[in-house]
Formats: structure tokens, C-alpha cells, sequence
């Protein structure tokens, strides 16, 4: 099942893959663009995993110090969102 | 909601596993807060972190979906930022970059060493979590 939508592409990347699938180097420009996306979407799965783990091991080196940690940085980071 | 703009401070930070940096990431990632990751700052981690440093921690932050890049820095910010630099001229290059994008947007710049940019741009508004 597919869903159609609409993207906006800068000219030049536009172009770029609408001569590879003219070439026939790609399918076609959706599978281009779904495999694209697909890419980005695995990478950022791996980058979050990976923080995750990081995260827990520098927690498992110093339990109170990371959470004095946490603690600060949370509220400086939700400082920041509410713009003060 | 309000953005942040990574200070060179950090990404060196965070290339070390520092855990004050990860957090923060952390926390931007976990509530969908957007981290401006400005391209001086950004060389300058990768080159403290070396050939053969820890380059695949910026590798991994930068593909995490809040990363926001600035699009470089190319002749049309040159005058603009050079403007700014040339405030402090006495500073890195990276800290007024951070402060001019900090003005532009409106946005927090969060740093582990505050001093710098503090000295030099007390209008912008700075976070150091390691402060009271």
C-alpha cells in the first residue's frame, strides 16, 4: 500500500534525481525519495539506540552524579523552550 | 518553542562523552526541541576530537532528527557574522558565530563553558547547566 503526497525539492536536487530515474539508475523518483527517507529514518533509529546506551552507562558509572546532572540540565533545556 | 544553538563548548563536550552534553541532547531529542549545530563550532569538535578522536560521536548526534544544520557558513552570513566577530574580535570565530545566530533566531545558546560568550556578547542569552 502506498500513500501519494507531495513533496517541494530545491531545483537542482529535483532535477538530480529526476535524471537518474531517467537513466534508469533509480525506478523512479518516489522509490528514490521512499529509500531516502527509509535511510534517514533507519540512521536516526540507530543514533537514538545508541545515546540510549551511552546515556545508561554513564549512569550506571555514577548513579547519583548523572541524575544531579540530568536534573540541571533538564531545567536549563526547558528554560530554553519556554524562551526565558 | 524555543530552540538552541550548541556551542562549540558542548560538541567537544559531547564528543567526549561527556554526560552534561548527552543529556542535553537527550532532553532537546525527548521533547522534540530543535539543536542548531552552527558549522564553525561543529569543525572545531571535529578537529579537537582528531583523526582518529571521537568523530563518530558528532557522526551519531548529527543523525539524530532534532540536529537542526545552519546551511554553512558561505559569502552571504561571511559579512553578518563577521559583523559580530567583530565585536569581540579577540574571541574564536565559533563563539561569534554562535552569538549571531543566537540574536537572529531568538534562540538560547547552551554551553559547558559559558565564559567566552558571556565576556564577549552579554545580550545573548546563555545556558550552562553546570551553573546555578
Amino acid at each position: 500500500m502506498t500513500t501519494r503526497i507531495t513533496v517541494s525539492l530545491p531545483d537542482d536536487v529535483a532535477a538530480a534525481v529526476q535524471e537518474m530515474a531517467e537513466q534508469h539508475r533509480t525506478p523512479s523518483v518516489s522509490a528514490f525519495v521512499a529509500e531516502a527517507v527509509v535511510d534517514r529514518l533507519s540512521r536516526r533509529e540507530r543514533a537514538r539506540r545508541w545515546l540510549d546506551e551511552q546515556l545508561a552507562e554513564a549512569r550506571a558509572r555514577d548513579p547519583e552524579g548523572f541524575d544531579k546532572t540530568r536534573a540541571r540540565v533538564r531545567e536549563v533545556m526547558a528554560q530554553a523552550r519556554a524562551g526565558r | 518553542m524555543g530552540g538552541v544553538v550548541l556551542d562549540a563548548s558542548v560538541l567537544i563536550s559531547f564528543a567526549e562523552a561527556d554526560p552534561a552534553a548527552m543529556v542535553a541532547v537527550d532532553e532537546a531529542d525527548q521533547n522534540a526541541q530543535a539543536l542548531l549545530v552552527p558549522a564553525v563550532a561543529l569543525t572545531t569538535a571535529y578537529a579537537q576530537a582528531g583523526p582518529k578522536g571521537d568523530g563518530p560521536y558528532l557522526d551519531r548526534m548529527l543523525s539524530l532528527g532534532v540536529i537542526v544544520g545552519d546551511g554553512g557558513l558561505g559569502h552571504a552570513e561571511a559579512p553578518m557574522i563577521g559583523a559580530v566577530w567583530s565585536e569581540a574580535p579577540g574571541v574564536p570565530l565559533h563563539t561569534a558565530e554562535a552569538a549571531w545566530h543566537a540574536r537572529r533566531r531568538g534562540w538560547v545558546v547552551l554551553a559547558i563553558d559559558g565564559a567566552p560568550l558571556r565576556g564577549a556578547y552579554p545580550d545573548v542569552r546563555l545556558a550552562v547547566p553546570g551553573e546555578e
